[in-house]
């Protein structure tokens, strides 16, 4: 049976997860209890819904750091309207269209001034932070408050029916979703056509800032999402709520096969890698590392996955060209033969 | 290849819904019986020899009285081999902080010491601790959930304490202030600022210039901070800083804008071995001194108490938990080499 390089990919990253499963289960008796799978996948959830939107600026060919703070100002003003007593659709209709309108200025700002990703999102991410909080709750003196949120249709999101968190039962739909729109529609056809070669695209009639600027609206909306959730799991929202998670999403979809420069991976290979960035950071506390070593091995972990990954690429393009050789030869070879053939004739 | 595509897919999200239905079933199950559970035996008979385990969750390791806290709660158990304690940290972070909780109630320890990121964030799991009988004791930042215990050094008194030790040093009433306080997001928990207004509203012995609320507390914040308010006001007598190393950041600040230092008092809050040795080189004038070993020491035989009598917080009802306020002590040039000799920091830096 013949395996896709994209499927290789994922393999790859499933086969990481498999072992390091195994090595944690076997070393520490806690990691195998039902409650710590729960728990893996809630984390894995929050850092997901943020991976589903991220791979779709990085397979356009972009990159957004600026999603700590969309999530920051989004689940601070989610809490405020859910302290308000309002009901969680209006709540989490309002905080998606916050995150949407973040991630909409991000495309914005880049493609109308030509501005580079990577500085701008790091910009916007502050702020949106600074948002966030002048939308926090403050007494009269200035000094922020710490805001419980007892709005009980809201705190619902927070919750699990039979195990299952809301949260992860979303993450695994909009996974579905992303990954439908990325590999069966013409969006995400064009998407991918971004990401590999921005100019040719362009010429072959994608509107290339159209489509920047929507892939990074996705990704907004999903940090949304991805907030609302955590908000109502925490039932408080605070300034630095989020804070990391722009990094944090980048480097599980870069785990999971999506490619930093553009074009490759999908919203599955994201969802593989932030499972897999929990898991690092799960294990790593039933070991109970010295917090230097902790950063070392989730470093060095991180750092082996992408390694593996570019080894793998470099693999496949060899394969890819000895193929390409051997067929010009063949051909060559062909061609030599029937021109003696004819030369004989 | 699209079918092994999909066959991929399919595959995963059956493995995740499989996992998650074998949650769901334990996880309902779980908390129907622990809640059921009583403690009306000890959870642990520490002192009949049983295996105890306790974890410690500081706002980070960087934190700079974190290991003295673990010094004296480590000595509280020395002569109980049967008591294991493991640290934790959550890099400042509330988000990782629940993690780390969380990691806590699946191990099954029977004690988590909390120094709380956030008052509010961190009752869920807490509430969820207690309900499974863990005893959860929080160290100076608190949370408002219930919850076993709460241990802190004053932070009211100690600015009120100050304030009115600090009124006898300048003799005068409307002595110029300025108040370097915490960030506006700690100021909750951390009420030295709030101690010293009252004191001055209620003798008028300070003329409070500004609150001048820091982004983070640290030497070179305290050292921007007080620069800018020193070229705002020329007239100061009093910096109070509700942070040693801002007290530090100040003192540097005053020499740097060539300003004279004998006539501005500078105080701090802590006790750290830098603003310890500051005070003894006449380069701050005081600080409220406590010693957080104590701190760690109290959480320790606290919880060593209610793990033997079996008492958690939740068991108590939701609007108790034990309040304990260690004080502080006023240290100024007078009595710091005494208060170096006795105290638990690592002072191996300086020379006394």
């Amino acid at each position: 049976m013949k395996i896709s390089q994209k499927f290789t990919r994922k393999l790859i990253t499933l086969g990481l997860i498999v072992i390091l499963s195994a090595i944690f289960a076997l070393s520490a008796p806690s990691f195998l209890k039902l409650r710590n799978i729960q728990e893996i996948l809630r984390v894995s959830a929050y850092t997901g819904i943020i991976c589903v939107g991220v791979s779709f600026v990085l397979i356009g060919g972009g990159i957004d750091l600026s999603s700590g703070g969309i999530i920051c100002f989004s689940g601070i003003v989610a809490c405020r309207l859910a302290c308000l007593g309002l009901p969680w659709p209006v709540v989490l209709l309002v905080a998606v269209v916050i995150g949407a309108a973040c991630g909409f200025f991000n495309g914005w700002v880049i493609t109308r001034f030509y501005l580079n990703d990577f500085i701008t999102t790091l910009a916007t991410g502050f702020v949106f932070t600074g948002f966030g909080l002048l939308t926090i709750l403050k007494d009269e003196s200035g000094t922020l408050m710490s805001q419980e949120i007892k709005n009980k249709g809201f705190l619902l999101l927070g919750k699990h029916i039979s195990g299952f968190y809301y949260i992860v039962i979303v993450w695994v739909v909009l996974t579905l979703i992303a990954w439908f729109i990325q590999t069966r529609t013409r969006y995400g056809l064009h998407t991918y056509a971004m990401g590999s070669n921005s100019k040719s695209s362009e010429m072959s009639g994608v509107n290339v800032r159209r489509m920047k600027i929507s892939t990074f609206t996705i990704c907004g909306a999903c940090c949304a999402v991805a907030a609302v959730f955590t908000v109502a799991y925490q039932t408080t929202a605070y300034l630095s709520l989020g804070s990391g998670m722009g990094f944090n999403a980048v480097a599980a979809c870069v785990v999971g096969g999506v490619m930093l420069g553009g074009g490759k991976g999908d919203a599955v290979g994201a969802f593989l890698g932030a499972i897999f960035m929990t898991l690092v950071n799960n294990g790593m506390y039933k070991y109970g590392l010295d917090t230097s070593w902790q950063y070392v091995f989730q470093g060095a972990v991180i750092l082996i996955a992408i390694m593996s990954d570019a080894g793998f690429a470099a693999f496949t393009a060899r394969r890819l060209k000895a193929l390409a050789e051997k067929a010009n030869a063949e051909e060559a070879l062909l061609e030599a033969q029937a021109r003696a053939k004819g030369g004989n004739a | 290849m699209k079918t092994s595509k999909l066959f991929a897919t399919v595959l995963v999200i059956v493995l995740a819904l499989c996992l998650l239905v074998g949650c769901g079933s334990s996880g309902s199950g779980s908390a129907a019986e622990t809640k059921a559970e009583t403690h009306d035996k000890p959870i642990i008979d520490i002192n009949g020899g049983a295996a105890c385990k306790m974890a410690y969750i500081p706002m980070g390791a960087g934190q700079e009285d974190f290991p003295v806290i673990l010094k004296g709660m480590q000595e509280a158990i020395a002569l109980y081999p049967n008591i294991t304690l493991d640290t934790y940290d959550a890099g400042f972070n509330p988000s990782n902080q629940i993690d780390l909780m969380n990691e806590c109630i699946t191990q099954g320890v029977n004690v988590i010491f909390l120094n709380a990121m956030d008052a509010t964030a961190l009752n869920s799991t807490i509430a969820e601790a207690e309900e499974t009988g863990i005893v959860v004791i929080t160290i100076n930042n608190g949370a408002s959930g219930a919850h076993t215990a709460h241990i802190q050094n004053t932070t009211y008194d100690a600015g009120y304490d100050a304030a009115k030790y600090i009124a006898g040093i300048t003799g005068k009433t409307g002595a110029k202030t300025v108040i370097l306080d915490v960030p506006a997001e700690l100021k909750l928990a951390c009420l030295m600022g709030q101690g010293f207004e009252d004191y001055s509203k209620e003798t008028g012995a300070f003329e409070i210039l500004e609150d001048y609320a820091q982004t983070i507390t640290s030497i070179e914040v305290g050292y921007q901070a007080a620069s800018e308010v020193l070229t705002k006001y020329k007239d100061i007598d009093v910096l109070y800083c509700v942070n040693d190393n801002t007290a530090i950041g100040a003192a540097q600040a005053i020499d740097a804008a060539g300003r004279e230092k004998a006539g501005i008092i500078i105080w701090g809050y802590s006790g750290t071995p830098g603003a310890l040795d500051a005070i003894a080189q006449n380069k701050i004038t005081g600080t409220s001194y406590s010693d957080p070993f104590y701190e760690g020491y109290a959480a320790m035989v606290s919880a060593m108490n209610f793990v033997q009598l079996g008492v958690v917080g939740a068991k108590l009802g939701n609007d108790f938990y034990a309040n304990v306020m260690l004080p502080t002590k006023n240290v100024t040039a007078d009595n710091v080499l005494e208060t170096i000799r006795s105290a638990h920091w690592d002072m191996s830096a300086y020379n006394y």
